[in-house]
This record gives C-alpha cells, sequence and structure tokens, in this order.
C-alpha cells in the first residue's frame, strides 16, 4: 500500500515541472490580464499609477463603436472565410486524393500561400489590389469592368481582406482535410461502388459522414485563428475606411498599443477570450452529443 | 649623442606633439559616455544618420542608432522611460507622442543636466512644443522648461506642378478657394488629378492633412488649449467649413478612391506625373528630383499651405523631438546634451541639409545653400517653419487622434456626412476628456 502511495506520489512530482512551467507561462499572464482589466494606469513623475476603476473597463466595452465594429466584422470574417476555406480546401483534397503519383505536385502548390510570411502576403495583394496599376483592376479593364476600388470602398474593403484570408489560410483545411481523406478506408467506396452507387452519393451518404469528425475539428481550428487575424488587416487596410474592416486584434491592438490604455486593451483582451472560449465549449458540445 | 641631432630632435617633438595630440583626443573621447539613440525609419534617416557619423568624427564620440518602424520605436521608448534605467540616453520622440512624455516626468529638463545650455537662437521652437511647465501642465517656453530639441520639422508643404502653373499662367494660391480654382483647371482625371490629400485611416494620416484646414479657418479642437481650457470645440461651425472644404478637394478635383490615400500613394501620384498639387511633408522633396525615381526631376515647386481669408496659413507639426531620459546616469545625461548641443549648432543644421537631413534652424534655411534652385524647397520651409501649428498638448492625444481618424476617413469615404461626423467625434472626445478628469464640455451639436 505504502509502496502504491510512494508510486502515486512520483507521478505527481515528476509532472509537477511540467505543470509549475504552465502555470508560469498561461495562467500567471492571464492572472495579469484579468487584474489588469480592473485598473486603470497613468503615468506621472516617472512613476506609474494604478487605480482600480471595477467594472468600469467593462462597462465602457458596450458604448465603444471600434470594439463593436470590430466584433461584427471579425465574425462576419471567421463565418465567411473559415466556411470559404474548409469548402474549398476539402475539394482540393479529394481531388488531390484522386491524382495518384501526382498529387505531390499539387500538395506543394497548394500549400504555397501557407509558406509565405504575412508581411510579403500584405505587399502582394496590396500591388494586386492597387487602384492604378494593380493586376486585378488590369484584368478587370481588360473585360470592361474596371477599376474597381478594393481597399477604399466601405462596401468592399472586408470581402477583399476576406478573399486574402481565404487564399492565405485555405492550405491549412486542405492540409488537414488530406490527411482525413487519405485515411478513408477504400473498402467502404468500393462496396459501395460494386452495389451501383453513384460517385455523389458514395460521397454524400459515406466519405461525407466519416470526414465530419475531420470537417469539423479543421472548421474549429480554423475559426479559432481566423478569430485572432491582424496582419492582414494592419498591412491592408489599417481597420478603413471609417470602420469597415476593424477587427478586434486590430482594435485591441490600438488600445494596448498606440492608445497607451492597457486597463481597457486588458478588458477587450478578457471579452474576446471569453467569447472564443464560449464558441469553442459550444462547438464541442454540440459535436460530442451529436457524434453519441 | 647623435639622438640630439636636429633631425632627430625634431623627430622626439613631432612624436611628442602626436602623442599629446592622440592623448587628448582619448581623454575628450573619455570624458563623454557612448550613447544609444533610439529612433524611427523614416525618409529623412540618412541624413541624421550621416550628422551621428560626422560628430563621431569630430569629436571621437561613440554613438549608436537603434532604428525601429514608427510603432516599434514608440513602444521601446515608453517601455525605456518607465523601466529602472533607460537603456537609451536619447529619445527622438514624435510630435504626437511627446505630450505623453512630457506629462509622464520621463524627460530631464536640459538645463537640470547643464545649468549653462542654452537653445540656439535660430532653431525653431515649433509652436512651443519643446518646452513644458510641469506646475501648470501645459506646453510652452514662456513658463517651461525646455525638455527637448527638435530633431526633424516634417511640416506639411504643398507640392505643386511649377511646369503646368507657368504653361497655364496660374498664379501661386493664398486661400483655399484661389487654389480649388487652380486644382480645377489642372484637374482632368485619370490622366492628371487636380488635388491629392492622405485622407486614409491609420495612426496619423487625414488629421495630419485636415488640421490645417482647420486651424487656418479659425477652428480648433479645444476652446483654448493652451491656458488649459479642454472645452471640446471639433464641432464649431469654423470646423465644419474646414471640413467642407477638404471634403471638397476630395471630391471634386481629388482622385477616384479618396478614401485610402496614404503617403506613398501621393508621392506615387506626384512622381509619375499625375498630380498637380499635393500635402506632403517637406522631406518628401527629396524623391522629386531624382531622375531614377520621378518623371517630374525639376517641375515641383513648392508652396506654403493655403488658409480661408482672414487667416493664416497653418501648416501642421508632425515633427520629431530629441529629449534625454531622466532615468539614466549622469555621465550619459551629458553626453547625450553634448551631442544635442553640438546637433543645433547652426554650421551643424547646415551639414545636416547638405546630407540630405531636414534642418530645424533658420540658419539653414537662411544659408547659401537654401538659395540654390535644387534646394528650392528650402525657401518655403522659411516661410512655413515659424507658421507651423502643433496638434495637442495631452497625452490623451493618442486617443483623441484614434477618434479622429475613424471620424474624418468616414466622412471621406461616404458613410456619414461632415455634420454627423463632427458632432459624434466632438462627444467621443468629450468622453475621453471626462474619463481622463479634465473640466470640459462640448458644443451644442451642429445642426444638419
Amino acid at each position: 500500500m505504502a509502496n502504491f502511495s510512494g508510486r502515486r506520489s512520483a507521478r505527481y512530482l515528476s509532472i509537477l515541472p511540467a505543470f509549475l512551467f504552465l502555470v508560469l507561462l498561461s495562467a500567471l499572464p492571464l492572472f495579469n490580464l484579468l487584474a489588469l482589466s480592473f485598473a486603470e494606469v497613468s503615468w506621472s513623475g516617472g512613476e506609474s499609477q494604478w487605480s482600480w476603476v471595477g467594472l468600469n473597463n467593462y462597462m465602457a466595452l458596450g458604448s465603444d463603436a471600434l470594439f463593436k465594429a470590430g466584433i461584427l466584422n471579425t465574425i462576419i470574417l471567421v463565418v465567411v472565410a473559415t466556411t470559404a476555406q474548409v469548402t474549398i480546401g476539402l475539394m482540393l483534397a479529394l481531388a488531390c486524393s484522386r491524382v495518384g503519383h501526382r498529387s505531390r505536385i499539387y500538395r506543394t502548390l497548394f500549400l504555397l500561400p501557407i509558406l509565405i510570411p504575412g508581411i510579403i502576403i500584405g505587399a502582394i495583394w496590396r500591388l494586386m489590389y492597387n487602384y492604378q496599376f494593380g493586376v486585378v483592376n488590369q484584368i478587370l479593364e481588360l473585360v470592361g469592368l474596371g477599376p474597381v476600388d478594393w481597399l477604399g470602398s466601405s462596401s468592399l474593403a472586408l470581402m477583399s481582406v476576406i478573399i486574402v484570408d481565404i487564399w492565405h489560410w485555405t492550405p491549412f483545411s486542405f492540409l488537414l482535410l488530406l490527411a482525413a481523406v487519405e485515411a478513408l478506408p477504400k473498402d467502404v467506396s468500393e462496396a459501395a461502388q460494386i452495389d451501383g452507387a453513384s460517385k455523389w452519393k458514395e460521397f454524400r451518404r459515406i466519405s461525407l459522414p466519416l470526414l465530419w469528425p475531420a470537417i469539423f475539428t479543421t472548421f474549429v481550428f480554423r475559426a479559432i485563428i481566423a478569430f485572432k487575424v491582424f496582419d492582414e488587416v494592419y498591412l491592408l487596410t489599417g481597420g478603413g475606411p471609417g470602420t469597415a474592416t476593424e477587427v478586434i486584434s486590430f482594435t485591441i491592438y490600438q488600445r494596448f498599443f498606440i492608445q497607451d490604455n492597457p486597463g481597457y486593451g486588458s478588458a477587450m483582451s478578457v471579452t474576446v477570450i471569453f467569447i472564443i472560449a464560449a464558441v469553442i465549449a459550444v462547438a464541442m458540445t454540440r459535436q460530442r452529443s451529436r457524434s453519441q | 649623442m647623435k639622438l640630439f641631432s636636429p633631425i632627430y630632435r625634431s623627430a622626439a617633438l613631432s612624436a611628442m606633439a602626436a602623442l599629446c595630440l592622440t592623448t587628448a583626443s582619448v581623454s575628450y573621447a573619455d570624458q563623454l559616455a557612448p550613447i544609444n539613440i533610439v529612433i524611427n525609419q523614416s525618409p529623412w534617416l540618412d541624413g541624421f544618420a550621416g550628422l551621428v557619423d560626422l560628430y563621431e568624427s569630430e569629436t571621437g564620440n561613440k554613438v549608436t542608432l537603434d532604428v525601429n518602424p514608427y510603432a516599434g520605436s514608440l513602444e521601446k521608448q515608453r517601455n525605456a522611460v518607465r523601466s529602472e534605467q533607460s537603456e537609451y540616453d536619447l529619445l527622438i520622440v514624435n510630435g504626437i507622442f511627446y505630450p505623453e512624455m512630457y506629462h509622464g516626468g520621463f524627460l530631464e529638463p536640459l538645463k537640470n543636466i547643464d545649468p549653462d545650455f542654452k537653445l540656439d537662437p535660430q532653431i525653431y521652437t515649433y509652436d512651443d512644443t519643446l518646452c513644458y511647465d510641469a506646475v501648470n501642465k501645459t506646453v510652452n517656453c514662456e513658463t517651461g522648461d525646455l525638455l527637448t530639441i527638435p530633431v526633424n520639422p516634417n511640416i506639411t508643404l504643398m507640392f505643386y506642378r511649377k511646369d503646368l502653373y507657368e504653361q497655364n499662367g496660374l498664379k501661386i494660391p493664398e486661400t483655399w478657394d484661389e487654389l480649388m480654382a487652380n486644382a480645377k483647371a489642372l484637374h482632368n482625371p485619370p490622366e492628371m488629378i487636380g488635388m491629392m490629400q492622405r485622407s486614409a485611416r491609420a495612426t496619423i494620416s487625414i488629421t495630419w492633412d485636415y488640421w490645417p484646414y482647420l486651424i487656418s479657418h479659425g477652428g480648433s479642437l479645444f476652446r483654448d488649449e493652451g491656458n488649459g481650457d479642454f472645452f471640446v470645440t471639433i464641432n464649431s461651425p469654423e470646423a465644419r467649413k474646414a471640413l467642407e472644404t477638404y471634403v471638397a478637394f476630395s471630391k471634386e478635383v481629388g482622385p477616384e478612391n479618396p478614401a485610402s490615400m496614404e503617403q506613398g500613394d501621393l508621392i506615387q501620384y506626384l512622381v509619375t506625373g499625375r498630380a498637380a498639387h499635393a500635402v506632403l511633408p517637406a522631406a518628401a522633396q527629396s524623391q522629386m528630383d531624382d531622375p531614377n525615381k520621378s518623371i517630374v526631376a525639376g517641375k515641383i515647386g513648392y508652396m506654403t499651405i493655403p488658409h480661408a481669408p482672414g487667416y493664416p496659413s497653418a501648416p501642421a507639426l508632425g515633427h520629431w523631438l530629441g529629449g534625454i531620459p531622466e532615468n539614466i546616469a549622469q555621465d550619459h545625461k551629458l553626453a547625450a546634451l553634448a551631442f544635442l548641443d553640438w546637433f543645433q549648432k547652426p554650421e551643424t543644421q547646415i551639414a545636416y541639409a547638405e546630407m540630405g537631413g531636414s534642418p530645424v534652424s533658420a540658419a539653414a534655411y537662411e544659408s547659401d545653400f537654401a538659395d540654390k534652385p535644387e534646394n528650392r524647397y528650402m525657401l518655403t520651409m522659411r516661410t512655413a517653419s515659424p507658421t507651423a501649428r502643433r496638434l495637442w498638448t495631452i497625452p490623451e492625444g493618442s486617443e483623441i487622434v484614434a477618434v479622429l481618424e475613424v471620424g474624418l476617413n468616414r466622412v471621406v469615404a461616404g458613410e456619414i456626412s461632415v455634420v454627423d461626423s463632427l458632432n459624434g467625434m466632438a462627444a467621443e472626445i468629450e468622453k475621453i476628456m471626462v474619463d481622463a478628469g479634465y473640466k470640459t464640455g462640448r458644443l451644442p451639436d451642429l445642426a444638419n
């Protein structure tokens, strides 16, 4: 008995360093962020002055037009971009799995956008969207449709950012879904085909249900990453025109680092963390109940 | 004894003299600690870096430049002054963010470092932004201490096509209406855009270009900021007239996509020969006459920013100021001050101009160098520098500018009207001021 309990203690002791490491790197910064969200920091005489403001920072969020615009635009971007990325990624994965040994070339090509650093993507697309000489407008002008103010028009700017995000991140979905497609049991599909099922029917009734957990996981992963979108907006539009492309990470960045308002920026950050956590929790619960 | 023959005596004396000189230069260099300057990557950086090299070679003192993007430089400066000891001995602070350095007590008054230090009388004080009165919390050189020396003026000028003016017999405009008439005469889109101005939303973009309109129409952000009256007046009839004028230029003689125009776009339009006028900081002139970058080399002229009748021209200050952190050792403060003292000298300022920098002294703008045709922008700077106007003097400026950037950009983008924008911005700025504890208020809403 003593031996057993000793072994148990040893087991707990062995994970203690990892646990402390986790606390140090994750929990403490989060706790610090939470504490800061109830305070206001000002500077005088070279010294910082913290003042406790209770829930004031959180209350102010409700009347903050940029915060509201940031949340709304981020949700639009997450839903539209993630849906498109998973759909296109799945189509590419299915197509790639059927081209045999040449699929390696396609895989490499499809993965290229994800390998390019964000700053270069910003530069590439800024040039492509350029009103005067961008390649997109040049093509449109050839067919008598241009030029279009992709980044300066309030009605188009968010869509322009979403297109870049889709281009940038579809390879991520493609990669995850390709692994799932290639792991599909071949015998089930073959049996369905022998039984006379069409390709579409076989995909809808057999492949899609089998792929569903992978599709769901990809969607959740992508949605989490999309919620944190920053570089594309920062580089392409700076949140404008007006608030058309304001996204929540950009709003937080502005409050924290440019406006030097760490208390309020922390309240925004904590709120966003809660929103993301809640969305994930709901999604996971629904997925669990579905699979049961 | 041969050792003391004339030739050996002469050699020995030369060696002793050389040794003395070496020792002297070493001891001079030893007197001053090496200094570390944090600065942002700007079009004028090369000129400043050239000047630093000159300082090192002239004095033997060591200077290291830590060059960063705009936001990165700001962040490093904030971290440096808020730490136990700053890793930088000289901060090159932007004209938008200097108030937080002043109000926060982060910079050492220069006379505290050396009571005999004096600002060279030819250095521009740029609307008194070099001084801070810590007791009354106001930015002014009458009662305030000298905290910084300007490093770059970054004043906006009106760049225009001199050749087109001559061809069309146009006169240099004084007022906005006259400028509009000239711009209309030359506006022929898409080949030629009558007037280019920044209208995009950024850290500070459209605000900087709207400011001269606001001030030169008799408008203001606050009722009397210099005397501590922070009653919000951005929704005054004068501000409305200013914004309507600004928008008219965008709509009537601007490009088809004004809401996304940034400084880079303006320069691009000018150097490709597709803009008749553009509001740009003086430093952008370096790209105009370079035949490798511009097809309009020698064709660009410079004029002061126009104004409404009865008001003076009011180019906006986006200048850079050199300040010494309070939290560094005394020997580093002395070394940083020695650099600033050398920097402000008239001969240094002329050398700065010759290296392609933007001087901050009348000595440079009134020198023979300024009279050369290739330096013609300097003549305009001579007129514009004393009239340039600061933006704001309070640390809340970084929050206020965010409100202005969104509000003004939305008008140009056609999302909201001039009146709704001004009323909305006034309410938001009032809230910022209330939250920060100022005694404030705002004008009644403008009617549509």
